[in-house]
């Protein structure tokens, strides 16, 4: 397999172990995934040997780390969602209706009725999860979200891993 | 600014704007009709990096923002402080600078985890823009010593 994609691979699969754990899922975008980049881009140095890296090159990295991390998180969150036919969003669902309640009805920006008709697809969402624990749109949009916010995140932590070899690089380089 | 965003930095700059800018969205539903799928794919977009507690959440117009007041404070810091390096062209910031700037949130996080006090939105947005100078500087520093950007 290629050298950036390898790396990319294992350190995806890393950050989406982790992220099932409930504490760190939060953490996922902020430390976990540009972590992750940063591990991928010391194993394609492992593999590869130091050098200095364009920047196109580890965002490269890190935007494949984020793309796999979202592979495997979405399948883990399915296969968890499907055995315990529960998961994060119908346990907050609650409380994520009187938010968008008070968002679009004190704002008029929607009528009771018409609410009610445009949350319908959400509560079907939810009733899918509670019963058979499988939604398609659920996971479908877990998958977007995740595909969005790791790449961009993975992208930021293959720069910021880039910044923390430089100091070998250079030191290699001198000798 | 335009010698340091070039190629992919280029898109990755106008994409994490982007992002910073949607931290914002909610407040959209004060102009238009939001449908609640939407709400609930940006809600969840955001949730990949943040808790969102709504009681360590900024409030504006009575609309919460999609971030907590620590993560607005990292986005809205690395972006802005950014632009600044990028437009004054900068020197590169030293290691002990950029330590010196995380030093901050590391002391915020370890006072609540120790129970020191209770959270402040105020202190968790200042060491959070402050963070966010640190890592920007750092993305800066690789971004302008790159051999080919």
């Amino acid at each position: 397999m290629n050298t950036r994609f390898s790396p990319a691979l294992v350190a995806g699969f890393a950050a989406a172990v982790l992220s099932t754990i409930p504490f760190m899922s939060f953490m996922s975008c902020c430390l976990i995934i540009p972590g992750a980049s940063i591990l991928a881009l010391s194993f394609h140095f492992k593999i590869v040997g130091l050098y200095r890296i364009k920047t196109k090159e580890a965002i490269i990295i890190g935007l494949t780390t984020g793309m796999f991390a979202a592979l495997f998180m979405t399948a883990f969150d399915f296969l968890i969602t499907y055995l315990t036919k529960t998961n994060n969003f119908s346990q907050s669902f609650t409380e994520a209706e009187k938010m968008f309640r008070s968002l679009l009805l004190d704002n008029k920006s929607m009528t009771p009725a018409e609410f009610d008709m445009a949350m319908s697809p959400l509560r079907k969402m939810v009733y899918d999860i509670n019963t058979t624990g499988l939604s398609a749109f659920y996971t479908a949009t877990i998958f977007l979200q995740n595909l969005f916010g790791n790449s961009l995140f993975g992208s930021l932590g293959g720069i910021i891993g880039a910044s923390l070899f430089k100091k070998k690089i250079n030191n290699i380089n001198n000798q | 600014m335009t010698n340091v965003l070039r190629g992919p930095v280029k898109y990755l700059f106008y994409i994490y704007t982007i992002w910073v800018i949607g931290a914002f969205s909610l407040l959209l539903t004060h102009l238009s009709e939001f449908s609640p799928q939407f709400l609930f794919f940006l809600k969840g977009l955001y949730h990949t990096s943040c808790h969102q507690l709504p009681e360590k959440t900024f409030i504006l117009w009575n609309t919460p923002l999609l971030v907590c007041c620590r993560c607005l404070g990292i986005y809205l810091g690395s972006l802005i402080s950014f632009v600044v390096f990028a437009t004054f062209r900068f020197n590169k910031p030293s290691i002990f600078v950029i330590f010196a700037l995380i030093v901050p949130l590391i002391l915020d996080v370890s006072r609540l985890l120790l129970h020191i006090g209770g959270y402040s939105k105020s202190i968790g947005f200042i060491s959070g823009s402050i963070f966010g100078v640190a890592v920007s500087g750092l993305i800066y520093s690789v971004i302008k010593e790159s051999p080919n950007k």
